[in-house]
Order: structure tokens, then C-alpha cells, then sequence
């Protein structure tokens, strides 16, 4: 029998070393997504923390003839957008809020003395991460989904139960924005 | 200025459209200045965006699951521990159950079962004419 399925089994029937076993195979992938949305440390491990409690309590519904990863980063997704929802983030976000790289927004605005030095002293990935964090919370998913974990129109479209028209229209926009603040910061000369 | 969709650029650069567009676009692109600088920009993007670092994952992670199943299995076992609504029902059909059991051994139980079996027998057909017959009236 196929050993992740048979672990899927104990842990349905409560076994605690399966459950350490299976959630410690794809921790770091919870992780990744709860980062990769939030753009900050102690978020990530908090959300991370709820996946893991909604997995215990869920993996009786899982089905087993599926993949077991699509269901997890269900799971993920969901518990990102509802706990971002919970903590009324995005727009209120405030200007002092630390990101794991040690920048925040007030970074973002141009100081007084030199305007340009902090935006020039800044790598391109450096920059596309502080901005992430300034992108509404539907966009940054769905850039996460897009280039962090790889995934096509059709699977974002059918993981976020949205229609594939918002996602495309999603992804498109975020891109622009981001377009929109590189030109803006000379980091897009080509 | 190039009046192009945007989306149309998004969507080649997703290799998103069908081979006519692809085509019609391409040649598009070969006259307009506009429309390769905006895709230029938003390759670049794209790239960087599909090559960002990889997310370091922090040590505490192994620590939080497990913190995370102690808050669980402790759950588990006050529910286990907890007398509910589900453990009243249970005991109520055990009740219930253990009075029918009763009911089986009172005295002249067996006579009164077999009499009542011959009288529903006897009645049955008899009832049977009689809705018969009703039926018939009421047509």
C-alpha cells in the first residue's frame, strides 16, 4: 500500500506519530504559502499553526482516492484569506508594520533629504517584495499561486472556487501594478 | 499611441493565445514601438517574479506542529472525558432498550402474544372485505 496513504489512515484514526510524520512531510510547503501571502514571519507561523489544527480536525473528509497536496493547500489558501480577512489588513495595514526583510511601508515612502537613494540602493527582488506586501489581498494570492507554487489559471480558478475571468483578471492587474512601481523607481529600463 | 488591449499583452505573455493571435500580435509588435517596450517591461516583471528567492523555512515550524497537536490530542481527550449530549442519548437508548427486554419477561407475555397473533390473523381478512366493500360504495 502506498505509504503517505497509509499514514493518512492512521492519522484517521488518531494516531499522533502519523500526524507529526504526514503534517512534518509538507510543513514547509504550508509555510511557504502562509509567507508568501502575508510577507511576514510571525503571521506565517500563526496561520501555519491554524492549518495544521484544521487538517486534525478535517482528515476524516478527506478522500482518499485524491491527491493529498491540492486538499492541504486548500486548506492554506483559505485559512490566508480568512485570517488576513480577521485582521483587517491590506488598505489598514499600518506604516511601522515590520516585514520579515525589515522593511515597511514607511520605507516605501521617499524620505525628505534623498528621494531616490533608498528606492536605488534597492535590488529589483528586494523591490518586488516590498511591494507585494503593498498589493491588495486577492492580487498577492494570486501572484503566489502563479509564480510561487507554479500552478496554472485553471488550477487557481478551481482551488479558490473563482471564476477563471477573476483570475486571469487578477494576476493581470497585479502585474501592472508592480510594472507600474518598477517604471515608476527606474528599475525598469529596457 | 498603440490603442492594444492590455490583456492581450498579459495574455502573451502567458502563452495564452491561440495561434491566430499569437500570429496577428507578433506582426503588430514588428510596427509598434508602444506595444514591445510595455512587453519588454512586463517580461521583466514576469521573470522576476517567477525567479524570486526561495522562502527560507524557520526551525520553530517543527515546534508550532507539535504545539499544534498537543492543542488538538488535548481536545480529543476532553471530548473523550467530557459527559455530552451524544453520551445521554446513548444511555437513554440503553434504557430503552433494557425496558423492551423487560417487557418480554412479564408474566402470561408469550399467551398474550400468541392470542393476539391468531386475532390479528382471524381479523385480517375479514377487515380486507370489509375495506373492500367500502370502496365499492364509494365508486
Amino acid at each position: 500500500m502506498d505509504i503517505q496513504l497509509n499514514l493518512i489512515r492512521q492519522c484517521k484514526k488518531n494516531d499522533r506519530n502519523a500526524f507529526s510524520l504526514l503534517l512534518g512531510q509538507y510543513e514547509s510547503d504550508v509555510y511557504r504559502i502562509c509567507y508568501g501571502y502575508t510577507r511576514h514571519h510571525e503571521d506565517a507561523l500563526d496561520i501555519a499553526q491554524e492549518v495544521f489544527v484544521k487538517v486534525f480536525r478535517a482528515i476524516e473528509t478527506f478522500d482518499e482516492s485524491r491527491p493529498f497536496y491540492p486538499w492541504l493547500k486548500k486548506i492554506a489558501v483559505n485559512t490566508c484569506l480568512n485570517y488576513q480577512r480577521a485582521k483587517q489588513m491590506g488598505p489598514m495595514i499600518s506604516l511601522d508594520y515590520n516585514y520579515e526583510n525589515g522593511l515597511a511601508l514607511i520605507d516605501e515612502l521617499p524620505s525628505a533629504d534623498n528621494p531616490e537613494e533608498l528606492v536605488l540602493s534597492r535590488s529589483m527582488e528586494e523591490t518586488i517584495a516590498a511591494c507585494m506586501i503593498s498589493l491588495p489581498e486577492s492580487y498577492r494570492m494570486a501572484l503566489m499561486l502563479r509564480y510561487q507554487e507554479d500552478m496554472t489559471y485553471d488550477e487557481m480558478a478551481s482551488l479558490m472556487d473563482q471564476p477563471l475571468g477573476t483570475v486571469k483578471s487578477n494576476v493581470y492587474r497585479a502585474r501592472n501594478m508592480l510594472k507600474g512601481i518598477l517604471k515608476k523607481n527606474g528599475l525598469l529600463e529596457v | 499611441m498603440c490603442n492594444i488591449d492590455d490583456d492581450l499583452l498579459q495574455s502573451y505573455i502567458d502563452h495564452d493565445l491561440n495561434e491566430v493571435e499569437k500570429l496577428l500580435f507578433e506582426e503588430h509588435l514588428k510596427g509598434c514601438n508602444d506595444c514591445r517596450r510595455k512587453l519588454n517591461q512586463l517580461k521583466l516583471v514576469d521573470w522576476e517574479l517567477f525567479h524570486q528567492p526561495l522562502i527560507e523555512v524557520p526551525e520553530q515550524l517543527a515546534d508550532i506542529r507539535e504545539k499544534a497537536l498537543n492543542k488538538c490530542f488535548e481536545e480529543l481527550e476532553i471530548e473523550e472525558t467530557n459527559f455530552g449530549i451524544r453520551d445521554v442519548m446513548s444511555v437513554q437508548a440503553a434504557t430503552v432498550k433494557g425496558a423492551a427486554q423487560f417487557v418480554r419477561y412479564i408474566p402470561g407475555q408469550a399467551v398474550i402474544r400468541l392470542i393476539s397473533e391468531e386475532v390479528m390473523e382471524a381479523y385480517q381478512p375479514k377487515l380486507l372485505l370489509k375495506w373492500l366493500l367500502l370502496k365499492k360504495v364509494a365508486k
